[in-house]
């Protein structure tokens, strides 16, 4: 795996990572660094493996359940507790989607598993021994931060193509009728 | 007032999904995975449209889809497939099954309804 490749793959969670929380009505921030922030009060995660013959791992989200409840969707009203965890699973089930999207148009399809999502008190991932461990912290309009980790082991055959040959993947949110 | 069996593992989008089609008249019946879905078709043949989502525990909704292909006697409900996958393979083998549109998520609630309508018309 190239540094060009780290590179655009840290592009690729990003743009996913804003596109996301842009649509759910929570747009975040620039990434920023780890120092001065407050990981004591985090009290959910939600975790998808995914898997492709070069790659292999798993995109978690860590935050707040107040925060994760501001982008539930306001058309069904207030949030119960098993909502807002629910909805914690959607959103790294979304976050993966859009990855994989943008990964398959870089000559890697993505299988996944479905969202295991984990509460607690004082929520955070240990360091991780992956060959890509990959940290994104956003502060979150409205306050707060939301954690994102894209951890994987990566064969040493994994490339990015710059673009792959054949139809483009359907956009988030488009619709197609047979 | 027609039958839309809702098939996915999330109950929010299961909820957004019911919550826009209720208000346009439509009845919902929801299932949580794919072995869940099939029991719920099974039992309701007035089925007017299935919205199924791919990635599933127990059964993922293309494994559904190709088994409901599979069915003697009464022809299956119409598939709309609800996802975040966009790959253009498993669009084609859902195509190729018999689904009948393929929505990636997020949706728009008017834009869903309209394929619904269009779907069950």
């Amino acid at each position: 795996m190239s540094s060009g490749d780290f590179t655009l793959l840290d592009e690729i969670v990003d743009a996913a990572a804003h596109g996301l929380f842009e649509t759910v009505g929570l747009p975040l921030g620039q990434v920023r660094e780890a120092s001065g922030r407050n990981l004591q009060d985090d009290d959910v995660a939600s975790s998808i493996g995914f898997t492709a013959p070069t790659l292999h791992g798993a995109v978690t989200l860590v935050t707040r359940r107040d925060i994760v409840a501001r982008s539930w969707p306001a058309e069904l009203g207030k949030p119960s507790e098993r909502d807002v965890c629910d909805w914690a699973g959607e959103l790294v089930n979304q976050l993966l989607g859009r990855v994989k999207n943008a990964l398959v148009t870089r000559g890697v399809a993505l299988d996944q598993s479905t969202p295991t999502v984990v509460v607690g008190r004082q929520v955070h991932r240990s360091p991780a021994s992956t060959t890509v461990a990959r940290t994104f912290i956003y502060d979150v309009s409205g306050g707060g931060t939301i954690q994102l980790y894209f951890d994987a082991v990566v064969a040493e055959a994994f490339s990015l193509s710059p673009s792959a040959e054949g139809d483009p993947p359907a956009a988030e949110g488009a619709l197609r009728l047979f | 007032m027609k039958k839309i069996v809702v098939i996915d593992d999330s109950q929010t989008i299961r909820q957004q999904v019911a919550a826009a089609l209720r208000q346009a008249g439509f009845e919902i019946l929801e299932a949580v995975d794919g072995v869940d879905g099939a029991e719920v078709i099974d039992r309701t043949p007035d089925a007017a449209l299935v919205i199924c989502d791919v990635n599933m525990p127990k059964r993922n909704g293309l494994e559904l889809l190709e088994g409901l292909r599979r069915q003697d006697g009464n022809a299956p409900p119409p598939v709309l497939m609800l996802t975040t996958e966009g790959r253009p393979e498993l669009i084609e083998r859902a195509r190729k099954a018999g689904a009948r549109g393929w929505l990636v998520k997020p949706f728009k609630s008017d834009l869903l309804l309209a394929a619904v309508r269009k779907l069950t018309s």
